[in-house]
């Protein structure tokens, strides 16, 4: 048989038939694990029985010690994970207890340096119960690796702790490239900008990415301090974005010294701008700036107009006045009518 | 004639002799010198005629099977670096408070006997935020009137910027007690029309475009938006998984028992869409060459959306042609983006069960590849659409456009030449293991992919009988489905449009 004809039948054939084996072979390791499985998925039923047990603090921890010692520490941590996150109070402290007293920590270790990297994510993110140095070391040590999502991981769990995470760690470790547009990134900047938004304002005045993401987490940290920062920004800043971050910051701070600015952006040349600036002006109940916002009825973008309107109608009697006016006296005011008959 | 065979045959000798000794055997078995046994009976340009015939349907087969290996290759990489899929409680504790608010639209065409519990189905979905858009297309039936009594539907008002064309919108209703639900009846203008105007009405900077007669797992879009979370600068667009339901058990528009069907037509199409699903568009997205996102289920950015012009009206591929235009659109801008498939999110569909039926579906979709292929065709191997302009237009013609005809010739001639004694065994027995050995490698390697990393099928005997199902569709199976393409494509050259009627069975109540 000519060579090549020859390869071609093999190479089809050979790959056919390695292809059925295996299939066979996986059918046959689905049997083994069915049964495998359902004997893990009985040992957990009895670990989640005992753990239920030491938060209704129906036995003892030395007893609870005693009835869970001869199940693996990898059972244990994926039956008590879960159950973790719907608990606080003593029932979560009693669990944590427990947890220290029986999970060895050095074994906890090597999972976390060696595992796969959804297993170390998980394991990261899981570690807060742990009362030991060492795992909050490694913790630190994991906001170096490469893949996002142990980083983001052992971050959100380093932020729970009582010594936290600092923002200028933060910063350094989240804003590289392959993480700065992940939103588990913004979620996190969120949390730390209620206890370090004083840090997070340095932010502000460095990239516009970074201070997207500053403008953003400080809109959630009722500092009203960084009101002077935010309103300058809002006014001067270069790029169109980082003005819409900080007058949708100025409006969720709802504090009356951001006034000015937003009244200001409500004149931006950017739509955006002026969008952020219409609901930032119902927030605060500017009630002076009903004048500019009937005006905004005739934008040009639809969506600045969508939003002066619903604006309108959210400042109270005066505001929803100035709607109606506007709706009878502007024949090209078609938002502004929708929105009244949607509200209505 | 015999003066330009002679030359070929010249020519051939000489390349033999410059190219040496090694590639001698190839060569010659490319001229044809050792596949025919009785040349000299038949005339010379009968024999180049056959000569070029058979070694076009051969290389062919030879290319086809090399793209789909590459794709598996694709496919396997992306699911060894994906890992194990997580359960969904740890899904949603890892990316509820991350995600953005979702605009499901849903086009629905005289769906009255699916649609209430597709609704339910929708609306009890695990997302932090999302809106439900059911798009009443002008149905004939009384979808809109199970719409009212099944959701207590009164008439509304909603502001929208009408940015893309679509058919007059003739109403809006709401329900009390389902403040996530809104119902647009418009006029009919088919499927594209419904979507243009489910995202003019959508305020959500996410849009899922999902086919009414479609089960979401519940779980669906907190998976898939997880490329969106990860990277909400680049990705564009994000496809899931369509699996087939038939033979599942469904109770209350949710999937209660995962099992298989009776029928081989629907084995045959289970492991179909694993080799689709699972190979070519995981294995495309990888290279950012993924040109279709199923219209059963894909989420894309709003913006993007609009910024390309909707979806057109004109088209029976609308989906496909979605995503070419997103291509040309973002290689035109130089912009840096992304389009995923994820293989988690799964959306359950019912399978034709009728051969008439799944004709009718097969014929249509190759119209509809067709249809986008040659309307942005200028995009093909030009520098600025990157990958998609390169790679996955390369893909469409190979696949989609030569593939088929070049198939079915296979299937008519090869037998027609070998019964005259005009090819010899080898070459014989050579092009029937590219043509359906093959195919068993790639068919049940799908399945192995799917068990290794995702667990699709509860029970180690669905296994062995999906195997059964791999292996037989490759005798018969794919044959029928070359042939209704090659029909499709001479519907399309004959300008036959609209998507015709499709009768599915409807969902198994558990």
């Amino acid at each position: 048989m000519d060579p090549f004809l020859k390869a071609t039948w093999l190479i089809s054939a050979g790959l056919a038939a390695f292809s059925i084996v295996v299939a066979l072979y996986l059918a046959l390791r689905r049997v083994a694990e069915d049964f495998f499985n359902a004997r893990q998925e009985t040992k957990r039923q009895k670990i989640k029985s005992v753990l239920f047990d030491v938060i209704d603090q129906r036995v003892t921890q030395d007893d609870a010690r005693e009835l869970l010692k001869k199940y693996s520490q990898i059972n244990l941590l994926d039956v008590a994970g879960p159950l973790r996150r719907t608990l606080k109070g003593n029932g979560l402290n009693s669990l944590d207890t427990l947890l220290n007293s029986l999970i060895d920590i050095d074994e906890l270790l090597d999972r976390m340096a060696e595992g796969s990297t959804s297993v170390r994510a998980a394991l990261y993110a899981d570690m807060t119960w742990v009362d030991d140095r060492r795992v909050y070391l490694a913790a630190t040590q994991a906001l170096h690796d490469p893949a996002p999502q142990v980083v983001l991981a052992a971050a959100y769990a380093l932020a729970e702790t009582r010594t936290g995470l600092s923002i200028q760690t933060a910063w350094m470790r989240m804003t590289r490239d392959d993480m700065i547009g992940h939103l588990g990134v913004r979620q996190l900047f969120r949390k730390l900008a209620k206890t370090q938004s004083k840090a997070i304002r340095g932010m502000l005045y460095v990239g516009d990415r970074i201070a997207l993401l500053a403008a953003d987490a400080l809109a959630n940290s009722n500092d009203f301090e960084c009101i002077s920062d935010l309103s300058a920004l809002a006014a001067e800043h270069g790029s169109a974005d980082v003005r819409a971050a900080c007058v949708r910051a100025l409006g969720e701070l709802q504090h009356p010294s951001g006034s000015a600015a937003i009244n200001s952006a409500l004149s931006d040349p950017s739509w955006t701008v002026r969008t952020q600036a219409a609901i930032a002006a119902s927030r605060l109940g500017l009630n002076d700036s009903i004048d500019i916002l009937a005006a905004l009825l005739s934008d040009e973008f639809w969506w600045v107009r969508f939003r002066a309107a619903e604006s309108l109608a959210q400042l109270g009697p005066e505001g929803l006045a100035a709607l109606k006016n506007a709706v009878r006296s502007n024949a090209n005011s078609d938002v502004g009518s929708l929105v009244l008959r949607e509200l209505s | 004639m015999s003066e330009y065979y002679a030359i070929i045959r010249n020519l051939m000798a000489r390349s033999i002799e410059w190219l040496g000794e090694s590639s001698a055997v190839v060569l010659e078995t490319l001229s044809g010198a050792s596949i025919f046994l009785r040349a000299t009976q038949f005339g010379d340009t009968t024999v180049l005629i056959a000569v070029t015939v058979a070694w076009l349907i051969f290389i062919n087969g030879i290319v086809l099977n090399a793209l789909y290996t590459v794709q598996f290759l694709l496919g396997y990489k992306a699911l060894r670096r994906r890992g194990r899929v997580k359960d969904s409680l740890s899904a949603w504790w890892r990316f509820h408070r991350q995600t953005l608010p979702i605009c499901l639209i849903v086009p629905a065409y005289n769906e009255e006997e699916t649609v209430a519990d597709n609704v339910r189905s929708l609306l009890a979905l695990h997302y932090p935020e999302f809106e439900i858009v059911i798009v009443n297309d002008g149905s004939q039936d009384g979808t809109l009137e199970v719409l009212r009594k099944a959701f207590d539907l009164k008439p509304a008002v909603r502001a929208y910027d009408p940015v893309l064309e679509h058919a007059a919108i003739r109403g809006f209703y709401k329900a009390d007690n389902y403040p996530k639900l809104l119902v647009i009846d418009k006029e009919n203008g088919g499927k594209a029309d419904a979507l243009n105007a489910g995202i003019n009405v959508a305020r959500s900077p996410l849009v899922c475009a999902v086919d009414a007669d479609s089960i979401l797992e519940s779980d669906a879009l907190l998976r898939a938006v997880q490329p969106f979370v990860e990277d909400f600068d680049h990705i564009i667009a994000v496809g899931g998984s369509i699996r087939v339901a038939n033979g599942c058990q469904v109770r209350h528009g949710r999937v209660t028992s995962i099992g298989l069907p009776t029928d081989a037509l629907s084995l045959f199409q289970i492991v179909e869409y694993f080799r689709a699903f699972l190979i070519a568009r995981l294995g495309w997205s990888e290279l950012g060459a993924m040109m279709l996102i199923s219209g059963a289920f894909g989420i894309f950015k709003r913006s993007i959306l609009m910024q390309v012009g909707g979806y057109s009206r004109d088209m029976v591929g609308e989906d496909m042609e979605i995503i070419v235009k997103m291509h040309r659109v973002m290689g035109e801008r130089d912009n840096d983006y992304k389009m995923m498939f994820v293989p988690e999110p799964v959306c359950w569909t019912i399978a034709p069960t009728r051969l008439r039926d799944l004709g009718g579906q097969r014929k249509r979709w190759e119209r509809g590849s067709l249809e986008s292929f040659f309307k942005h065709r200028d995009m093909m191997g030009r520098s600025e659409y990157g990958v998609a302009g390169s790679i996955g237009y390369a893909n469409i013609l190979i696949t989609d456009v030569i593939g088929p005809p070049l198939e079915v010739l296979g299937y008519i001639t090869m037998p027609i030449l070998y019964g005259l004694g005009m090819l010899n065994l080898d070459f014989f027995l050579a092009y029937l293991a590219i043509t359906f050995v093959y195919g068993v490698f790639l068919s049940v390697g799908s399945l192995i992919l799917a068990e290794m990393q995702l667990r699709r099928y509860p029970k180690a005997w669905h296994l062995l009988v999906l195997t059964a199902a791999a292996i037989l569709e490759n005798f018969g199976y794919r044959q029928i489905n070359n042939w209704w393409r090659v029909v499709g494509w001479v519907e399309f050259v004959r300008g036959k449009g609209g998507w015709g009627k499709i009768r599915r069975s409807a969902f198994e109540r558990g």
